[in-house]
Formats: structure tokens, C-alpha cells, sequence
């Protein structure tokens, strides 16, 4: 027996299912918990829809692309189990790498001959395990993390204020340098999407429109993109 | 000072935490519990040994990631979006860029309750489309959508990494209005992307927690001193 019919079995449909339904119900569960104390940090409830609706437009980008990659991979792991690892701690280099190092070690190509069900069935394995280590730190880790955060506010406030931002910036320098390292194309994507966000959000200033920051992000991602597919229909 | 935190506030971080956990431990449990499935109630056991092997090799590939990853994302994500990221995952590339977008959009400050608060709400509204994504162009859509979309289209969508971490830097940069922290940032980054990483392969796990502990290291240090020159003047 192929080991798809495994991997797309309603069994591994109903994991897929669940998972799913564990993601929406957090995500409820956490806007109304933001809700529920949105008076004390003078948050209006139009604040708050406005902040659901830039996050749901900022991630369109991001998702079809994402989306496009799984689709790739559905030959190789069957939908649900595709679902399941991108939809779920899913960065897909991780996974990729996961499921790798996993098949060599038993010693098969992934998605090659002699890639049968109980290879599919150890890779799938390992890629959870792998993702599950980081959840498990999270779940005994984040509580503290933010008792130590609170303790540090209540001692030298100024230090709070300053270190997330600074935390993003160096974040965000490190994963810019790293995508420049990527070549030639790659740059001039970062140029072209990064000088379209400072000229949207000067835009926005100059006109005090707040639409534009909202569709900064998008906006920004489709210029890169034309900037790759320009590049690249001339070869590069 | 004493910081006094209201009675209401500390009951519904614990429900925050309940829930978080809950989650969290759901998504972990069912993950695991599709691959046991198979190898239990589908027969499909490879054995110890070839389990084993698969875990070591992830474990010498990602072992200090599983640790410094979340302690070096807590900052920028807060409890409530630690619980959220870690379990959706996509954070670099779609979580904290929603989340800095609505945080520069509703001028909430990073670092405060506010910020911390408008967070949630990106994270909850990106986690939404990223399920309906998967949902309609994957479980749905699946290879049609390959087939329709012109190659020139779906070959540029390989630099999507690229086309949105340089926006999101730019918007950080000139939100922050702290360009000497801006610019420590990026020379240590480059100073480790293409100087020292290449020269010791090893140090790639860590060179993320690197430019991020330095960057915070430098900004505690500018303003504590324009902090003692306020003080002095």
C-alpha cells in the first residue's frame, strides 16, 4: 500500500481538524481576552477592530506564499499531515530541514522509493517532536518570562520601554542581513520593498492618512514582488 | 515606586496563562497523537532505533534554538503572543510583521500595556487568514491553484522573505527614533552574517541572540546615559 493512502486517511483528516480548531479557539479566546481589559491601557473596541483588521491584512502576503509552498509539499506528505506542519509552529524552513535529517537517518529519500509508510509515519514524527520541543518551552517558560518582564518594569521602567523596540530592531537588522546574503535578487527586493514603505509612510504623515500605514505592509510586499518578477523575466 | 496591579487585571492573566497553556498543550498533544496514530492503530512502527537516530539529528541541528528562541522572541511578543506564535508559528514572517503594523498604525509604543494589548489583536486577526489560507488554497484549492497561476507569478513569490522583512525594518527604523540603535543593529548584523558566521559555521544558531542581545545591550547603554546627562543638566 502506497504510504498516501496513510497520509491522507480521514483519521489523519480528523488530527488536521482538531488542530485547527485548537488555533481559532486561541485566537478567540485572546482577542477577548484583550478586550476584557482593553479599559485599563485606553484601548477602544475600534481600536481593537482596527488592529484585527491591518493584522488579517498584513498577513495575506505572507499567506499566500506560505500557501504556495505547502502546495509544493503536498505530493510528499498527503494534505492533512502538510496542514498540520505549516499550520502548526510551521516555519517552513524548519520543517523542511526536520523532515530531512529525519529521512536520512533512516536512510531514504524523502518522498523517494523505498519511502514507505513507516518512513513517512518517523519523519512525520521527528517534524512533530522537533516543534513540540519549542511549544513545551513555551508552556513552562512564558509564565516566567513574564513575571521576570513584570519585576524589571516595577524596578527601572525605562528599561522595559527600551528593550522590545531595540529587541525588534536587532531581530530585524539580523534577518534583513541574512535575506541580503540570499544574492543579487534578493537585494534589490529588499531595496525596492523597503523604499516603498518609507515613501507610504511618509505619504501617510504628509497626508495624516491612516488608511495608508494599514496597506503599508501589502503594499510594500507587492513592490518587492514586482521587483523579483521584473528581475527575473530578464534573466537574473 | 511600587507598581500596585489591580485585582481584575492579575485574574485575568491567570486566565491568560490558563488558556495559553491549555492551548498550547492541545496542539502539542494532537500533533504528536497523528504520528502515533500511525505507528499504534496503522501499524506502521519503524522501531526504536531509526526514532532515535531522527531525534538525535534534530536535536544536534536545533537544540539551542529550542531555548533561545522563545526567550529572544518573549520581548517583541509578550506572554499572550508568545502562546499565540508558538503555536501558530510564521513568526518572522507574518506574525510580528501584523503586529508591528497595527502597533505603528494605532501609535502604540512598544513595550507598553497598549502595545502589548493592540498585539493580540493583529496576531488574532493574521492568525484568522493564515487558517482560512491553508483552509481554501490548500486543503480546497490544492494543485489547481499551481496549474492556474502563471510561473512568472509563483517563481517570484520565492522572494516573499525578502519583500517583507525589508518593509518591516524600514517601518521599525522610522518608528523608533533612535537612529544610533538602528544603525548598531545592522553593523552587527552585517558584522555577523557575512563576516563572522562564515569564518565559524557553528555559531549559526546563535547569531540571531547575538545582534539581539548586543542591540538591547547598546540601547540600555544610550539611555542611560542620556538618562544621567538629564540628570547632570
Amino acid at each position: 500500500m502506497d504510504y498516501l493512502e496513510y497520509a491522507n486517511s480521514p483519521a489523519m483528516w480528523v488530527f488536521a481538524a482538531a488542530i485547527f480548531a485548537v488555533v481559532i479557539v486561541q485566537a478567540v479566546i485572546f482577542y477577548r481576552y484583550a478586550k476584557s481589559v482593553s479599559a485599563e491601557a485606553e484601548l477602544t473596541s475600534g481600536d481593537q477592530r482596527r488592529a484585527l483588521r491591518i493584522g488579517a491584512v498584513s498577513a495575506i502576503g505572507p499567506s499566500i506564499a506560505v500557501a504556495i509552498v505547502a502546495i509544493g509539499l503536498l505530493p510528499v506528505f498527503g494534505t492533512p499531515a502538510t496542514l498540520m506542519r505549516i499550520g502548526m509552529v510551521g516555519s517552513v524552513p524548519y520543517e523542511l530541514a526536520a523532515a530531512n535529517i529525519a529521512s536520512q537517518s533512516i536512510g531514504v529519500e524523502l518522498g523517494g522509493p523505498g519511502f514507505d509508510g513507516t518512513a513517512f509515519a518517523a519523519v512525520f514524527f521527528t517534524m512533530a517532536l522537533g516543534a513540540g520541543v519549542w511549544m513545551a518551552v513555551v508552556l513552562f517558560g512564558a509564565k516566567s518570562m513574564g513575571t521576570l518582564s513584570t519585576k524589571v518594569r516595577a524596578w527601572k521602567p525605562w528599561v522595559m520601554n527600551v528593550v522590545p523596540g531595540a529587541a525588534l530592531i536587532g531581530a530585524f537588522s539580523y534577518l534583513t542581513m541574512s535575506q541580503a546574503s540570499g544574492g543579487f535578487v534578493s537585494v534589490l527586493v529588499l531595496l525596492g520593498s523597503g523604499a516603498a514603505m518609507a515613501l507610504l509612510l511618509l505619504a501617510a504623515k504628509r497626508w495624516g492618512k491612516g488608511w495608508i500605514r494599514e496597506w503599508a505592509l501589502g503594499l510594500s510586499m507587492v513592490t518587492g514582488l514586482v521587483v523579483a518578477m521584473v528581475l527575473q523575466t530578464n534573466g537574473m | 515606586m511600587t507598581i500596585t496591579i489591580s485585582a481584575a487585571a492579575t485574574a485575568a492573566d491567570r486566565k491568560l496563562n490558563f488558556w495559553g497553556r491549555l492551548t498550547l498543550a492541545l496542539g502539542l498533544i494532537i500533533s504528536l497523537g497523528a504520528p502515533i496514530y500511525l505507528f499504534t492503530v496503522d501499524g506502521l512502527w519503524p522501531g526504536w532505533p531509526a526514532l532515535l537516530t531522527s531525534a538525535v539529528g534534530i536535536a544536534t541541528v536545533f537544540a539551542i534554538n529550542w531555548i533561545v528562541e522563545p526567550v529572544t522572541y518573549f520581548p517583541m511578543l509578550g506572554v499572550a503572543g508568545s502562546y499565540q506564535a508558538w503555536l501558530v508559528g510564521n513568526i518572522s514572517n507574518k506574525l510580528l510583521p501584523a503586529s508591528i503594523t497595527a502597533q505603528a498604525a494605532l501609535g502604540a509604543k512598544h513595550g507598553t500595556r497598549r502595545a502589548e494589548l493592540v498585539s493580540i489583536a493583529a496576531i488574532s486577526g493574521a492568525v484568522i487568514v493564515h487558517v482560512l489560507s491553508l483552509a481554501i488554497l490548500v486543503a480546497i484549492g490544492g494543485t489547481y491553484i499551481l496549474k492556474v497561476l502563471p510561473p512568472v507569478v509563483t517563481d517570484a513569490f520565492a522572494f516573499i522573505l525578502p519583500a517583507v522583512i525589508g518593509p518591516v525594518f524600514v517601518q521599525l527604523a522610522l518608528t523608533l527614533k533612535s537612529p544610533k540603535v538602528v544603525i548598531v543593529g545592522i553593523g552587527i548584523a552585517a558584522i555577523m552574517v557575512f563576516g563572522l558566521v562564515p569564518l565559524v559555521p557553528a555559531m549559526a544558531p546563535v547569531a540571531l541572540p547575538i545582534v539581539v542581545i548586543a542591540t538591547v545591550g547598546a540601547a540600555v547603554a544610550f539611555s542611560r546615559r542620556s538618562r544621567t546627562e538629564e540628570v547632570a543638566a
